[in-house]
């Protein structure tokens, strides 16, 4: 953790404690969902249209949370924190450190997100919630992506997310869906670099679908396209998750992944936990 | 084409059987009322929710004019028009009833989750639960910020 983060996470945990409301719990449980990989409100993989965190347009909010994926070759820990703003905006900072067990290195980056909603609410209102969100994309240790033909060290990621729950859609049980399309560069998230040889920005799309079994768990499934621009294969991401919330100071949330080939090792799966705190 | 993508392309199929089954279900004869329980269970809802409200400061500050017998009888009366069973419902409208409180999102949430608690405590199944409070939905805008 750098001086940046540490920084960024006092005045955000400042700003919530000295706020005159209590911590958030404007929302009804599981709502917010979890936290993702590039440590925005979401599912596992993907970003979603809700805003992190339990922040009613009254009130702000303040999560952190730590996840770890681990597959064959790489393991990636991810730390972080996201910032609720009346419901409006969501600010997120995530440091991602990806082990390279064929070299035995460390790739770290740090993702600057913003999050606005833009229209909706996920449950109450018409039409399905809409939200528009940028990640910033630092890429520290770019040796590898450089290797495997990347162009830039520095990218950002722009998407468009629409998030809909349906109470009592599903035989009786709330349905959550969300889709989100992404214009990227980003290599493995960026973890590759960004870019490739010729014109590789392009958008892509990324898709969730859960049930709540009950008011604590969603059961649910996650797809997310990957750009394919360098030399070796990027294969699409799937996972499938369960999310556990008891109360609304945490959640747990347990996927398994198949990342498919990530820089020539194929067949990357294994399990995945992240846990996110609520203030 | 792989098992696995086969297995992500049922889950729009499932949702659209599900919805139907939301559209065709309740066209058979009994009400989300009466399978909940009819009278009986919308009493003892009645009394556990009141007793939730009775937990929550965010619910209990817009209560101090009211008393707590006509309130009952009110909710009673509305919860069971709202589930399609045999009653009257309030004889002012939702903005009326509501005028003047400014009850925020997040008092909205809590009054939800304030059902669900009482719903839950009543026995009724968490399904049935979802379909009720789903019907709530509607009057959301005319409640709130009022």
């Amino acid at each position: 953790m750098n001086f940046k983060m540490l920084s960024f996470i006092t005045a955000s945990m400042l700003a919530v404690l000295t706020h005159p409301l209590q911590a958030a719990d404007g929302k009804l449980l599981a709502t917010p969902g979890v936290s993702q990989i590039e440590g925005v409100g979401g599912g596992g993989f993907v970003p979603w249209a809700q805003l992190a965190g339990y922040a009613s347009r009254d009130e702000v909010s303040a999560n952190v949370f730590y996840s770890r994926a681990s597959v064959d070759d790489y393991h990636l820990n991810v730390r972080g924190l996201q910032v609720n703003l009346f419901d409006r905006v969501e600010l997120s900072i995530a440091e991602q450190q990806l082990h390279v067990d064929a070299f035995d290195l460390n790739i770290e980056q740090t993702i600057f997100g913003a999050k606005a909603r833009l229209y909706g609410d996920l449950v109450y209102s018409k039409w399905p919630m809409v939200s528009a969100g940028i990640q910033h994309k630092r890429n520290h240790d770019p040796e590898i992506g450089r290797l495997l033909g990347a162009q830039k060290d520095i990218g950002n990621d722009f998407y468009l997310a629409t998030s809909k729950l349906h109470l009592g859609a599903a035989f009786g049980y709330n349905f959550l869906w969300n889709v989100t399309a992404r214009n990227t560069e980003a290599n493995q998230l960026g973890l590759l670099g960004f870019g490739g040889s010729g014109q590789n920005r392009e958008w892509v799309i990324e898709a969730s679908t859960a049930v709540l079994v009950n008011r604590h768990i969603a059961v649910g499934v996650e797809f997310r396209q990957k750009p394919d621009s360098l030399a070796t294969k990027e294969d699409h991401w799937r996972n499938v998750f369960v999310a556990y919330v008891p109360n609304q100071w945490v959640s747990i949330t347990a996927a398994y992944l198949d990342l498919g080939e990530i820089a020539g090792a194929k067949r990357q799966k294994g399990p995945y936990l992240s846990v996110t705190g609520y203030f | 084409m792989k098992p696995r993508i086969k297995y992500y392309l049922l889950m729009p199929v499932i949702s659209m059987l599900a919805a139907c089954s939301v559209l065709t279900g309740k066209s058979q004869a009994v009400t989300l009322y009466e399978e909940m329980g009819g009278k009986p269970a919308f009493e003892k809802i009645t009394n556990a929710f009141v007793v939730e409200i009775g937990k929550r400061e965010s619910l209990m500050k817009h209560f101090s004019a009211v008393g707590v017998d006509g309130f009952k009888e009110r909710i009673e009366d509305h919860f069971c028009l709202i589930a399609d069973g045999p009653c009257e419902g309030p004889s002012d409208s939702m903005e009326t009833i509501h005028a003047g409180m400014n009850i925020t999102e997040r008092d909205f949430n809590h009054l939800a989750d304030a059902l669900y608690d009482a719903m839950e405590a009543s026995g009724i199944p968490y399904t049935q639960s979802n379909l009720f409070v789903a019907r709530l939905v509607p009057m959301r805008d005319s409640i709130m910020y009022k």
